[in-house]
C-alpha cells in the first residue's frame, strides 16, 4: 500500500522547511494546489509570497479572493519574468543579487508573521525557455535561502508526466525536492501504472518489477506509482514508454 | 507472442556483453532464461525488447545468472 501523504494534505501543512515541486498539464491543477498551499497558510496567519507570471496570479488572486483571502496585507505577488531579471546575469542566476532580493523579501516577511509561504515559478519560466542549467541553479539557490531562513516552497513545471521525455528532466529537477506532485489523483496514477504494467509485461514479471521499483523509491517523496515510472524509465526504458503508452490511452 | 521476435539491435549487445550469445536471442529462448513463473504456468505474452531488458536488468545486477555465460561471452 502507498502511504505517500495525498498533495492536498501536503500543501496545507507543509514542513517548516519543505521545498516542493508540482509537475501539471492542466492548469486548474495548479490553481488547486496553490489555492490550498497559500490559502490554509493565509487563514493560519501566516504570511504567503507568490512569484507568478501575470496570468497566473490573476487565477491565483480570483480563486483566493472566492475562498476570502484575496486582501490580505500578509500576502506579497511578485511578477516572476521581472523578479528574474533582477538577479539573473547573461542567463544565470547570480547569488548575491537572489540572496538580497528573494533572502530580504523573505527575512522581511519573517520579522511580521511567524511563518511563510512561498509559491515560485522563476524556474518554470527558465526552464521552459531551455535554460535547463539555470533553472537548476535557481533551485540550488531556493535551497541555499532554505538552509539559511526556514519557509516553505512550492514550485510548478509545465510537464506532462506521461510523456517519456519528461522523465530525464524529472530525475535532475526531484534531485532539488523534498515533495513531488505529479498528479491529482495519487489512487488513481498508481492504479494507472499497476495496470498499464500488467498490460505491457507478465503480470508476475509486473509485481516483481513493482516491488523492485518500490525498494528502490528516490529520496523525493512522491506516490509509489510515480517512483515506480521513474525507476522504470532509468532501468528499463523501453519498457517504460510501452507503460507511459497504455497509460495515455488509458487516463488521456 | 511471437517467440522466433528478436531484440533491438542495442538490447542485443547489451545481452551479449552480459554472456548471452547472439543465437539465443529469439524471444522463446530469452524468456527460458527468466527465472520461471512461481505458479509454473508460461510467461504472458510480451515482446522481445521487454523481456531483454528485463533480463539485462537482473543479469547486471546478479539477481540470475546466465548458465552458459563463459561459452556465450567466447561466441
Amino acid at each position: 500500500m502507498d502511504t505517500t501523504l495525498d498533495w492536498p494534505e501536503l500543501v496545507r501543512h507543509p514542513g517548516p522547511s519543505d521545498h516542493m515541486v508540482q509537475i501539471y498539464k492542466d492548469r486548474e491543477f495548479l490553481v488547486d494546489a496553490v489555492l490550498q498551499y497559500i490559502g490554509t497558510g493565509l487563514a493560519h496567519g501566516e504570511a504567503a509570497l507568490i512569484i507568478a507570471r501575470p496570468e497566473h496570479r490573476e487565477r491565483f488572486l480570483h480563486a483566493l479572493e472566492h475562498a476570502g483571502h484575496g486582501a490580505s496585507p500578509a500576502l506579497k505577488l511578485l511578477d516572476a519574468e521581472a523578479t528574474l531579471a533582477k538577479f539573473t546575469v547573461d542567463g544565470m542566476p547570480e547569488w548575491t543579487a537572489f540572496h538580497s532580493l528573494i533572502g530580504g523579501t523573505i527575512a522581511e516577511m519573517r520579522l511580521q508573521y511567524p511563518t511563510v509561504r512561498a509559491y515560485g515559478e522563476m524556474v518554470d519560466i527558465l526552464w521552459q525557455r531551455g535554460d535547463k542549467q539555470a533553472a537548476i541553479r535557481l533551485e540550488q539557490f531556493w535551497n541555499e535561502i532554505g538552509r539559511l531562513q526556514t519557509f516553505s516552497l512550492l514550485c510548478a513545471y509545465a510537464m506532462d508526466p506521461l510523456h517519456g521525455d519528461t522523465y530525464a528532466d524529472l530525475e535532475s529537477i526531484c534531485r532539488c525536492h523534498t515533495h513531488l506532485i505529479p498528479a491529482r489523483d495519487y489512487a488513481e496514477l498508481n492504479e494507472a501504472v499497476f495496470e498499464a504494467s500488467l498490460k505491457v509485461l507478465d503480470p508476475q514479471l509486473a509485481q516483481m518489477l513493482l516491488t523492485l521499483a518500490a525498494s528502490h523509491r528516490p529520496h523525493t517523496e512522491m506516490p509509489l506509482g510515480q517512483a515506480a515510472l521513474i525507476w522504470l524509465n532509468q532501468n528499463m526504458p523501453r519498457t517504460a514508454e510501452r507503460v507511459l503508452g497504455e497509460m495515455r490511452a488509458q487516463l488521456d | 507472442m511471437n517467440p522466433e521476435s528478436l531484440p533491438s539491435e542495442e538490447l542485443r549487445c547489451e545481452l551479449v556483453a552480459l554472456g548471452i550469445a547472439r543465437e539465443r536471442h529469439r524471444l522463446g529462448e530469452l524468456i527460458e532464461i527468466l527465472p520461471a513463473r512461481l505458479d509454473g504456468r508460461p510467461y504472458e505474452d510480451f515482446d522481445a525488447d521487454c523481456v531483454a531488458e528485463v533480463l539485462i536488468y537482473l543479469l547486471s545486477q546478479g539477481v540470475i545468472g546466465n548458465r552458459d555465460g563463459h561459452d556465450a561471452r567466447l561466441a
